[in-house]
């Protein structure tokens, strides 16, 4: 499936489903970085009365750092088929909000910022309306085989 | 149940001592964590356990808003069914808390957070 912006769609990449994937389209993909549209849904696992803890924002974001490595496999070896990836490390993150609103977009700009496989390092920033709402870097460990996503 | 905690993560016992807040938690084996994530491979998300710090705070009084992740590190993976064992400890003057969760006495998680008084 190809979205709008001639990007394949974030389902086709990653392995996550119904409340668990948030990301709904590509924005722009760089050698480096990837950029992603999302919204949490009203029916996330973390959601109550419409909104979510801001640290829903991590996940977002590391579904973006799963769809950018997918990209990279893609270009580099035409691997195109989702694999799980777990984070494992967050540090320093900051959060310009203690929450969210369920349905509203966001998105989650990722670039790489180091990389030692199986592991994986990753500078992202969350936005709302060009607004900031978290910055942090994370690490992954991605699987060579298997389904991917974020953990 | 505290705000944020997690759908499908219950928690079974909690109490307070000179270390901070402790409690048992029930990651029910049908918990909408697993829904989608992933088919076949049930894994709680990892964001799952800064959901229970700031759950675990709350229904022991401190309803908190998460401002910081100084570090987070997750050790192993937590599946369907599993009773995690997390202390927190209560937040300092600038709201920093230092976390541990266990499962079976292995370390599944550890961090420090920074919270603050939520509408502060």
């Amino acid at each position: 499936m190809t979205a709008p912006t001639g990007f394949p769609h974030p389902r086709d990449l990653i392995p996550h489903r119904g409340p668990m994937l948030l990301l709904e389209r590509i924005l722009d993909s760089m050698p480096d970085g990837v950029s992603c549209q999302g919204r949490i849904p009203a029916d996330s696992p973390f959601a109550a009365e419409g909104r979510v803890p801001a640290l829903v924002s991590i996940e977002l974001a590391a579904q973006a750092a799963a769809v950018f490595e997918a990209l990279v496999r893609r270009e580099s070896s035409g691997a195109a088929g989702p694999r799980i990836g777990y984070l494992v490390s967050v540090r320093a993150a900051r959060f310009a909000f203690t929450e969210l609103p369920t349905g509203e977009p966001l998105v989650a700009q990722v670039r790489s910022a180091g990389s030692s496989p199986p592991l994986g390092l990753y500078d992202v920033r969350v936005e709302r309306d060009g607004v900031l709402v978290m910055t942090a870097t994370l690490g992954a460990y991605l699987t060579i085989s298997g389904i991917l996503g974020a953990p | 149940m505290g705000a944020w905690l997690p759908a499908g993560i219950r928690i079974l016992e909690q109490g307070a001592d000179s270390a901070g807040l402790w409690a048992r938690l029930q990651v029910e084996p049908d918990s909408p964590c697993f829904r989608g994530h992933f088919a076949g491979q049930p894994i709680l998300p990892g964001i799952a356990q800064l959901g229970m710090v700031l759950g675990v705070l709350a229904s022991q009084g401190w309803q908190r808003g998460l401002i910081a992740v100084r570090s987070l590190k997750l050790r192993r993976l937590v599946g369907p069914g599993e009773v995690l064992e997390l202390r927190v400890g209560r937040p300092s003057a600038e709201g920093l808390s230092l976390f541990e969760t266990r499962a079976h006495g292995e370390v599944v998680a550890s961090g420090a957070v920074v919270t603050s008084e939520l509408g502060a």
